[in-house]
Formats: structure tokens, sequence, C-alpha cells
């Protein structure tokens, strides 16, 4: 196998999730059905929530113990996927510390300062950056990994990055989308979209590995800014497989963003319908692990990717799922965010052999 | 928690000081300290007070806009790439609506949209009359920002801003372009 220049391959993954708090958990986790849901009281109104499996959330005025679960999830997911701490750190989230401020934490002088705690946490000694697109961060996280391979060509011994996604309870962004009817009460009429949380990483870097970068898209298209928008989707998508250099023909699978929401699900599945004619199979994984926003780009595909190796498809899995050498992700975010982006399975045959 | 970074240059300083990337060079920019009549101006150019942006989107709206006037631009043209970075982000809302949480209220939902960073990038979206590829990062040293944005400047152009509502407010952008 030759090093195909510019290129970030997977080399590491960690994850917890509501699935588990190891990858290879979650992996059982995903041959049975979705486990029960939790719930969160919001005021009188019950919400469905998928949070970390076997690590109870801390009481709403512990502050202390929001840190602690977090600092310790932190570790043992960067252990997980293999991290050194001299990589470049790049923290995908859309809700940060908001967890502990809301249990009474102490405001700190700017919001840098959580990413900050977040690296003396780890023994960190490489750079750090924070992204913040909403439910599109992790996307962005990792085409922010790839700016820094550019930038750092010329030095054979770059130890890549870490995207590291963490969506931590807190009650603010369930009650933030009860507000905006985004989520529906437990007992109303229809599942709906359900949070979960999530911390998961994805170590990349420029030698080869299995699973290649091949391209991404992203665009933000503000009309509409709490929905998807069709044509942003396909510029994304689009976008993606020119920078991959593959025709739309050869996508072999598709990873959704599918959250539970109707008319969004329709829009991406009608783009979908439309750019991809050949209809490949198609997997939503947020009704395992729920919709863990920020995190989700990273934690559904360290799942993915894991699943396929293993030759493990969820039990929800298209009838027709198979190994593909091209796989679509997609992301949307508040904000008008569409991403898109596209994994080459190396160990795959392309369609021409 | 503590912190091991000291505050960065940007802090005290601003990107146009830095040395720029090769291949690029700064076709306009914003910096320093903002008019004081800074949202009445804005109000002004855009015919009417944006609805519905909170004082940190709005601090965004009017540097990003002032840079594309001094550019000569009426839009961030196609192709062209937004990236932002800010240390506090929204922090009054957010502050207003996790105080109001403790409290057993629950955010309106302008209010908790206002406490989102990605809204800013709709709201420019928007007001800049562009759809592409927008990017919220942040990172205390400021020559890595400009080296990132200074990438994708090869292409169409960068628009990169630096917006914070404390310690004190700040809209600082740079047009870039390839030379």
């Amino acid at each position: 196998m030759t090093c195909a220049p510019r290129s970030l391959y997977v080399h590491g993954r960690g994850l917890a999730c509501a699935l588990g708090d190891q990858l290879p958990d979650a992996l059982q986790a995903l041959q049975r059905p979705p486990p029960p849901v939790h719930h969160v009281d919001i005021g009188a109104t019950r919400y469905a929530y998928r949070p970390i499996a076997g690590h109870p959330i801390p009481a709403p005025t512990d502050a202390t113990g929001w840190w602690h679960r977090c600092a310790q999830l932190l570790k043992r997911v960067v252990g997980e996927a293999g991290a050194t701490g001299h990589e470049a750190l790049i923290l995908t989230s859309s809700s940060f510390n908001m967890g502990f401020l809301e249990r009474g934490g102490a405001w700190k002088d700017d919001g840098q300062r959580f990413v900050d705690d977040v690296a003396v946490a780890l023994a960190w000694s490489g750079s750090v950056y924070a992204v913040n697109t909403a439910c599109t961060s992790a996307f962005n996280g990792l085409r922010l990994a790839a700016d820094l391979l550019h930038l750092n060509l010329d030095d054979p011994d770059w130890p890549g990055a870490v995207v590291l996604g963490l969506e931590v309870t807190n009650r603010y962004a369930l009650s933030g989308f009860a507000a905006m009817q985004l989520i529906t009460p437990l007992d109303g009429p229809d599942d709906g979209m359900v949070l979960g949380e999530a911390i998961a990483a994805l170590r990349v870097k420029h030698t080869p590995a299995r699973w290649r970068l091949a391209g991404s898209g992203h665009v933000v298209w503000g009309q509409d800014p709490g929905g998807t928008t069709a044509t942003a989707l396909q510029q994304a998508i689009l976008q993606a497989l020119t920078e991959a250099k593959i025709p739309a023909s050869q996508i072999g699978l598709v990873r959704s963003h599918t959250t539970g929401r109707p008319p969004s699900d329709a829009v991406e599945q009608a783009v979908l319908t439309q750019l991809l004619p050949h209809t490949p199979p198609c997997i939503a994984l947020k009704p395992y692990c729920g919709h863990t926003q920020g995190a989700s780009g990273v934690a559904e595909l360290a799942l993915l990717t894991a699943t396929l190796e293993l030759d493990l498809p969820p039990i929800a899995a298209h009838p027709h799922w198979s190994s593909a050498r091209h796989v679509l992700a997609l992301g949307m975010g508040f904000g008008g965010g569409h991403a898109a982006l596209i994994l080459e399975d190396t160990h795959v045959q392309s369609p021409q052999g | 928690m503590s912190s091991h970074l000291k505050d960065s240059p940007i802090a005290k300083g601003f990107f146009a000081s830095l040395p720029m990337p090769s291949g690029v060079r700064v076709a306009a920019q914003v910096e320093g300290s903002l008019p004081v009549e800074w949202r009445a101006s804005l109000a002004t150019r855009l015919g009417g007070r944006p609805r519905r942006l909170g004082l940190w989107a709005e601090l965004a709206l009017w540097g990003a806009r002032t840079c594309l006037d001094a550019a000569g631009l009426e839009t961030l043209p196609s192709g062209a790439r937004l990236q932002i970075c800010s240390l506090s982000g929204p922090i009054q809302p957010l502050h207003a609506g996790i105080a109001a949480l403790m409290q057993g209220e629950s955010p309106l939902p302008y209010a908790f949209l206002q406490s989102q960073p990605a809204i800013m990038l709709a709201a420019l979206s928007v007001h800049l009359g562009w759809q592409g590829d927008a990017m919220m990062l942040s990172q205390r040293a400021p020559e890595s920002l400009l080296h990132i944005a200074s990438r994708h400047a090869l292409n169409a152009g960068t628009l990169l801003g630096w917006v914070d509502e404390q310690p004190s407010l700040r809209s600082d952008w740079l047009w870039l372009v390839s030379k």
C-alpha cells in the first residue's frame, strides 16, 4: 500500500455512549434492540434521554461530581483511542461544560478555560483547539484535522490529531430543544428525537491505515437555521464527492443523520434518493445512542467503522448491508450547517475491482 | 479545575500584527476599538436593526459587514470561507439561560438560540448574502488560526474574525486573499 499524500487515516477509536462505556461493549449492544431510554424531568415534563451506560448522572447540584465523571470518561476514551497526548487535540462539542455550570460550578473568565481544563486533565502536550458548529462540530473537527495535516506536510513526524467529541449530560440543552419543540415529552404522540450523551475520539494521522478520510464538504445555509435545507445538503455531498474524486455511484453505504424529526429526515432522504439513485444501504445510529449533538459525528463514525471491520451489522441494519469501499456520513446542525464526509475502506475492493 | 495555558498575545494584540503566511495578503481589515455608535451604524447599513440576534452575533455581524465594506464587497464571494474565533462566545445569553434553569425556568426558544454560537454563522450567511463553509474554531494562539485561515484563503478568500463579549467588546476581522 502506498502512502497517499495529503490524506488522513483513522488510527484509533474510543467511545463511551448509551450502548456502553467502551467500544467493544457498544458493539455488542448494537447486536440487540436499542436499550430502554432513561428520562429527565424538565419542570413537570418528562423527556427521554440516553446517558452513557454504567455511569449514573450526578445530582443536579453536584458540579464536582459532574467534572470528575467527565474527566474519568475522557481519560478512558482517549486511552482507548491510543492517544499519546502529543497530537493536536480538537475538542468538538455543543454544550462543553454546561452541565457543570448548571450544577453551580464556577464560571471562568472565558469559555476556553474548560477546554484548557480538559487538556490538563488529559496531561496533553499538543496544541488544543475547540470547534463548535452545533451538531456538525465533529465533522468540522475532522476537517480541521485535515487542515492541520496540510500545514504539517513537511513534517514526517507529525503526530496527528485526536478529534474528541464531548457531549456530557446537561439539562440546558434538553430544555432548549424542548422549548424549540425539537424533542417531545416522553408520553407524547411520537418517539421523535431523543438526545444522548457521548464522549468519543478518533485518532487520525497521515500514515496509511484501513480507513481513509477521502473527502468532505460543509455548507452553512442561514435562511433556515434550525432545519435541513435540500440545496445545502446537496452542495455538501457534491463537495465531498469532488474532493474524494469518486462518482456518487461508488457510495456503497450511507450513515444518515436521521434524528427522528420527520421534516428534516424527509428532506435528507429525498436528497439521498436524488443524488444516490442506486440506493445504497443506509444506517441510522441515533436510535441506539441518541442524538449526541456535537459529538455525534465522531461517536457514530467510531461505532460504524468498528462495526464494518468486525462485520457485525447492527440488528436494524438494511437487509443488503455489506462492507463498502466508500461510506458517506451526513450531519446537520443549528445555524444551518450541513456536513458530508466520505470514508474509504482501503481493505475493500472498489466496484471496478 | 485549573489552567496550564497562558493568555495569548491576541488578548492584547491583533491578527494584523502577526507575520502573514506566504501566498496571502490582507485585502481589508477591521481592528481596534469599536466605535461608540457601532450598533446604530450596523442598523443603518442593513436598513434596520437585525432581528432576534444577541449582542455577540450582532457584534460579529458589524465587524464582518464593515470588513467587507472596506474591501468594496457587497456580499461575501461564493467559495469564500468564514472562520471565527471567540473565547467568550455568547456568554450573556448563556449565563442568563443557565441562571433561569437553576431557578426552575426553561429558556424561551429565541433566548436558547442566542446562546448557541452556530446561530451567528446563520446570521452572517443571511446578511452577507452567502452560503458556504463556515467554522467556529477557537484557540488561544492567533498564529495558528491565521495559518489555517490562510490555507483556505488561497482558494476564494477567507473572512477571519475574532469576536468576544468579554472582557471587553471585540470584533476584529481580516479579509484574506491570495497574493
